[in-house]
């Protein structure tokens, strides 16, 4: 749901237009919550892939909508949050565009050349630059682009790829909290709530800043052993950056689209622009620069994820519609508008986002978090930290699993495809180091949380 | 030009042989690969010099990343001291077992078309009987159009 229809919807049933929210479970919500839990079933089940099960389970939901009377097409279509599609849309064209001109792996090697020479500060630096670069872009291609000459660096040097790996992936995850962009999540969230992305970075900002430094520490303890130099250690980085950069003039245009885009984020509430639109200004800055070909640039947008957000809209929304999300609102309402449980309420959700992320895809919790957390909202809840703590647990939970966030499988595969005895990261692996990793980041989290939380509120 | 004046008579690669074996009589023959077939005499793969080299001692990021290596690939490197180890390794997990072939028959124009669509620089003749009669390379192709010239 847009903000501007949040907002919208909040209003009316405040001014007491809308019907109340039933106090009962009727028949169109147990009929639109069998159908959520089906297609939630069979989208972690994996027995196909979670597109085709989305999209079945939007067609199912607005057939049976249409037949029960509580949800019509164009709730259906109203439910889709154009403002996080075309986002997602605009941000993967823009690393389409930069992806092939070398740029990323110039800096991967510039940066492997300066600190090889001494594992930790190799760790230490990659960490930042894939935090850094999570913070703006997708943290799926931005490992993408980092993991496999991740392992290239490390086979040359004569180190084992298996800590790197698992730090770049968990650096992209905690990165991709700090900002609005960062995550589909944060995106989600910041449109729904009408959350621009200076207030969201002066709000998660600090907090992720001081978990990314806990997390550091606590993977090179963890790590001492695999970091440690040995026998066959080089340091030498036998890559030539200067061959990188296949296409300058097409780094430099899209590095000053990126710019443009970053620029606009800061002030795009200022400008009363929605950060979708930011993007496509940048993006159209750069197609009228470089004039790629569409069928190349198009094909490297990932149509299967905007369409399973756009599937999961639709099936969200006819549950909202049902009001069962709403009635599930309003049963939590009494905890969490009492003042004194509004914290633990807080950190209960961050938790349990947390630790639901870990084993399931996080995209389905927040979409179906968000209605429940505006729901609280229309009867009278400050759901303000709400907001950041569903965003810390979604974002930090991704890191207690193999499985726990996209960025993570993609490690994982690169660990097995490296081949080096040792550095394979089995789930078992995943699980003794990712696990309490996760863990340590929740705690300090909640402290920062409680510790700040008038700020936050 | 008929395909039988192109074509190279070679041995065949079978369960058992080392890649020092095959190494030899794709050699022998000036060619870079030969069939590889089954008990019962069937072409169901190939063992390439390429490949082989390929699987045993470049990984897969080192070929991702080919253009960016600069003089001194460090460890990835495999020292001339491991060459005999590879050398006397069974050759059975180094066939590939796809395999662009072509009949007796055909012209050497679809033999370079066939080529072209495999990317690859030769193809195996195979009979209707599934009998493997030679090798067609494109070195072979561009040679006897040279001897036509003159």
């Amino acid at each position: 749901m847009g903000d501007r229809q949040a907002h919208a919807r909040a209003e009316a049933l405040k001014s007491g237009m809308l019907e109340q929210t039933s106090t009962t479970l009727t028949g169109p919500m147990i009929v639109s919550g069998l159908i959520l839990v089906v297609a939630y079933a069979l989208i972690f089940a994996e027995v196909m892939h979670r597109m085709h099960a989305a999209i079945i389970g939007a067609v199912a939901m607005v057939g049976i909508g249409l037949y029960g009377g509580f949800y019509t097409q164009e709730q259906a279509i109203q439910a889709i949050d154009a403002n996080t599609m075309l986002l997602l849309a605009g941000m993967m064209m823009m690393v389409a565009l930069l992806r092939h001109t070398g740029g990323f792996e110039y800096l991967a090697i510039r940066i492997a050349k300066r600190t090889a020479s001494r594992p930790r500060h190799l760790l230490l630096s990659l960490a930042l630059v894939v935090s850094v670069i999570s913070m703006f872009l997708d943290n799926v291609t931005t490992v993408i682009i980092f993991a496999p000459l991740t392992v290239l660096i490390c086979r040359m040097v004569g180190l084992n790829p298996m800590p790197y790996l698992m730090t770049e992936a968990m650096m992209s995850n905690i990165g991709g909290i700090a900002t609005l962009v960062g995550d589909p999540p944060n995106i989600m969230i910041g449109s729904a709530a009408g959350i621009d992305f200076n207030r969201f970075l002066v709000h998660m900002g600090p907090m992720v800043a001081i978990i990314w430094c806990a997390t550091v520490i606590l993977i090179l303890a963890r790590f001492r052993r695999e970091l440690a130099t040995p026998a066959t250690f080089t340091g030498v980085v036998g890559l030539d950056e200067t061959r990188a950069i296949t296409d300058p003039r097409g780094l430099k245009r899209g590095l000053a689209g990126m710019a443009v885009i970053i620029a606009l984020f800061f002030v795009h509430h200022h400008l009363h622009i929605y950060p979708s639109f930011a993007t496509f200004i940048g993006l159209a800055l750069v197609l009228f620069l470089s004039r790629p070909d569409p069928d190349t640039l198009l094909k490297n947008v990932e149509w299967t994820v905007l369409l399973f957000f756009a599937a999961l809209f639709v099936i969200v929304g006819g549950v909202e519609n049902s009001g069962l999300l709403a009635l599930i609102g309003h049963s939590l309402a009494s905890v969490a508008s009492d003042p004194d449980l509004l914290l633990i309420s807080c950190l209960l959700l961050m938790w349990v986002a947390a630790l639901l992320s870990a084993i399931i895809d996080n995209i389905p919790f927040t979409v179906t978090m968000i209605p429940i957390v505006l729901s609280l909202e229309t009867s009278g809840v400050n759901v303000t930290p709400m907001w950041w703590a569903l965003a810390l647990g979604v974002g930090l939970g991704g890191n207690g699993s193999h499985i726990g966030a996209t960025a993570n499988i993609i490690c994982v595969s690169e660990s097995e495809r490296c081949g080096i005895p040792g550095s394979r990261i089995t789930p078992g692996l995943w699980l003794r180091h990712g696990f309490p990793i996760m863990l340590a980041g929740l705690v300090v989290a909640s402290l920062l949380f409680t510790l700040f939380f008038g700020f936050l509120s | 030009m008929e395909l039988k004046n192109v074509m190279t008579a070679t041995g065949v690669a079978r369960s058992g042989m080392t890649v020092r074996e095959g190494f030899r009589e794709c050699l022998r023959c000036e060619v870079p690969g030969i069939p590889y077939v089954d008990e019962s005499g069937k072409v169901v793969g190939r063992f390439s010099i390429r490949e082989t080299l390929r699987r045993a001692c470049i990984p897969d990021v080192m070929v991702k990343y080919a253009d960016l290596l600069g003089d001194a690939p460090g460890c990835l490197v495999v020292s001339a001291e491991h060459a005999p180890q590879l050398l006397d390794l069974p050759l059975l997990p180094f066939i590939k077992y796809e395999v662009a072939r072509i009949t007796p028959n055909c012209a050497v124009a679809t033999a370079v078309a066939l080529m072209e669509r495999h990317t690859t620089n030769y193809l195996f003749v195979i009979d209707h009987q599934n009998r493997y009669v030679g090798v067609v390379t494109v070195w072979a192709i561009a040679r006897r159009m040279l001897e036509l010239k003159l």
